[in-house]
């Protein structure tokens, strides 16, 4: 069970001895995307494709020193080709995780999404953030605060089942996972808690596996022994979750960032729901969690190749 | 024109200056068998910052007294064993004017709330909304941070952001800052027709624009680091007189304020104080994720907020 943001690059790492993992990037000027890549290329993490304005993309480099050397750069100036490009490499064998360069979030699903490539998953996807916290004893997954806005109680399922095959990719069986309110009990006057609590029963009428799941349940309570004891909860979840499945993208965003920010958090993320992760990074990530989010996508990439086209398929 | 208070330390000094010519202020502690609350209410008396009166269960009060290690008996104590008559009690002391403020113990918040503002009790004042406001000191940030709601509104509109924007104002004025600068949180910072925490956001910075709210800055909607990180911010490319530098955090809906101030208080190595406003006194909130240390704290804040 990986339980750190440098574990995740170790093993991703690890991945790449054998064979080299590669980022298909889609509209790759931008450089703090390029020298994402270049970080994770010096790492050992991954090998890069550049689907991009060839042109913009070395005079970028060249600007902010960076050296694309072991980089392959595939010239593209149209947006809307270069990502076909990228995610047609990855459909077809040759990358393993999709990245996001100067393209909206929606333009690159688009893509990702084209019929042609068969990659959807999911009915739904959503992004997963991966937190290393200092003070918390293992990761801590949190969504989905940079896709679904508003989700719906399907939605929300395919929140945690999306969140539960990360948690898989780091090695964790079983997930657990704990379901978002401001207060334990179900309340009238809480919508919130009634839904996640709903979400909890649904999930375990359909008998999902390698997750326990618990909900509603306040953030302290999931994160702390100690406050869980203070509020009488005693559930496997409680005090060890996994991860954190909020209501809305303000909840999650907000909540995460505080901890990034006052806590010093290192943050990943990836976008679970298609064959293919995508990796996405944020101009003002720092370089490790750059290079985590990228990680963490190769290891995600890697564990449905170990599960199989069935897996995929189901 | 004072200074604005950067930190706890700064407003205890400024507490003790003002208890050495006045008495300290009354505070009702209303379901006081709690250790840790214990702990911190004998400390903040025997610092003068406070005159307390334990409420609740003598038997139980005595024996988590005894379990800290700490002598309450010569603290006065009010023995009663039902929250209901606890609340009830201290509701109506308050409104005779023996209270400065009150201190919830160990009685669940919903629970808490419920009774306290029940309308057949004296407690509330007039049509004021309640709300919360959590005060957190962190070393990386160079002022008090105030957060706003994190425990009783749960899905607050335009109209009820407004006033709690309004009580968070004025709590930030009694701490020295005289125009504070409000940002209404988002998970973006630009707006998006359709995505309503932007549109509110929008909507309540543009009445500033306007004229309409003149007492503090306020600009949405700001992400979480856009509105308190200036490299961010300058990143982002967000220029206002909010974005880096906030004052004063507006949670969109309950869930985001308790999200948030329990990671600051169980993650953050932050100073973490909390006050709910809009009743005839304040009413103090420790946490149960709240070590000695931050209860310590709301009670120094409590009492700033009453003398």
């Amino acid at each position: 069970m990986i339980k750190s943001s440098q574990e995740i690059i170790d093993a991703a790492v690890k991945l790449s001895v054998t064979t080299r993992r590669r980022v298909a990037v889609a509209v790759a000027q931008d450089a703090d995307v390029i020298g994402a890549v270049r970080s994770a290329c010096d790492d050992g993490i991954c090998n890069g494709s550049l689907f991009g304005d060839e042109a913009k993309i070395r005079e970028l480099a060249d600007k902010n020193e960076i050296i694309l050397d072991g980089l392959e750069v595939i010239n593209e100036t149209d947006p809307n080709k270069a990502v076909t490009g990228a995610v047609e490499l990855a459909a077809s064998g040759g990358a393993d995780v999709v990245m996001k360069g100067f393209v909206s979030t929606s333009g690159l699903l688009k893509g990702i999404l084209d019929k042609r490539f068969n990659l959807r998953m999911s009915p739904n996807l959503s992004h997963v953030a991966v937190l290393d916290i200092p003070g918390y004893h293992k990761l801590l997954m949190l969504s989905d605060g940079g896709m679904i806005v508003c989700p719906d109680f399907e939605q929300r399922l395919d929140i945690v089942k999306n969140a539960v095959l990360v948690g898989r990719a780091l090695g964790i069986d079983p997930v657990k996972v704990a379901l978002s309110a401001a207060n334990d009990n179900e309340l009238d006057s809480m919508p919130q808690t009634k839904d996640s609590a709903r979400i909890v029963e649904k999930l375990h009428q359909d008998n999902f596996p390698h997750a326990r799941l618990a909900g509603p349940m306040t953030f302290d309570v999931a994160m702390s022994q100690e406050c869980a004891n203070k509020a009488g909860i005693d559930h496997p979840v409680a005090g060890d979750a996994d991860a954190y499945i909020f209501g809305t993208i303000e909840e999650c965003n907000i909540t995460a960032k505080s901890m990034i920010v006052f806590a010093d958090a290192i943050f990943a993320g990836v976008i679970v729901g298609a064959k293919i992760p995508v990796s996405l990074v944020s101009r003002t990530d720092p370089v490790k969690g750059k290079k985590t989010s990228l990680a963490l996508a190769c290891l995600v990439a890697d564990y449905y190749k170990q599960m199989g086209e069935s897996f995929q398929n189901d | 024109m004072t200074d604005s208070i950067k930190n706890f330390d700064q407003l205890l000094s400024l507490l003790k200056d003002k208890t050495t010519s006045a008495d300290a202020p009354r505070a009702g502690i209303v379901g006081a068998d709690d250790e840790v609350l214990l702990r911190a209410v004998t400390d903040a008396r025997k610092k003068k910052i406070v005159k307390p009166l334990l409420i609740g269960d003598k038997q139980k009060i005595e024996e988590a007294a005894g379990g800290a290690g700490i002598d309450v008996y010569d603290i006065p104590l009010l023995d009663l064993s039902k929250p209901g008559d606890m609340i009830a009690k201290a509701a109506m002391m308050a409104a005779d004017g023996q209270f400065n403020y009150l201190v919830r113990g160990r009685i669940p918040i919903h629970d808490f709330l419920r009774i306290l503002f029940d309308r057949q009790l004296p407690f509330r004042k007039g049509k004021t909304r309640i709300s919360h406001v959590a005060v957190f000191e962190h070393q990386k940030y160079p002022r008090l941070l105030l957060l706003s709601d994190a425990m009783v509104n749960v899905a607050p509109d335009i109209k009820g952001k407004l006033t709690i924007i309004d009580n968070a104002v004025r709590i930030a004025g009694q701490l020295g800052v005289e125009k504070p600068r409000v940002a209404m949180l988002a998970a973006v910072e630009v707006i998006y027709p359709g995505m309503k925490v932007t549109e509110e956001g929008a909507v309540i910075s543009k009445m500033v624009d306007k004229g309409q709210i003149r007492s503090c800055y306020i600009d949405g909607p700001l992400s979480m680091d856009v509105a308190t990180v200036p490299d961010v911010a300058a990143s982002k490319g967000v220029h206002s007189e909010v974005a880096g530098q906030a004052d004063i955090l507006i949670a969109p809906n309950i869930e985001t304020g308790s999200g948030v101030y329990k990671a600051m208080a169980l993650f953050v190595k932050a100073r973490t104080a909390g006050v709910l406003t809009g009743g005839i006194v304040p009413v103090v909130m420790p946490s149960r994720c709240d070590n000695i240390d931050n209860i310590f704290c709301s009670l120094a804040l409590g009492s700033f907020l009453s003398i």
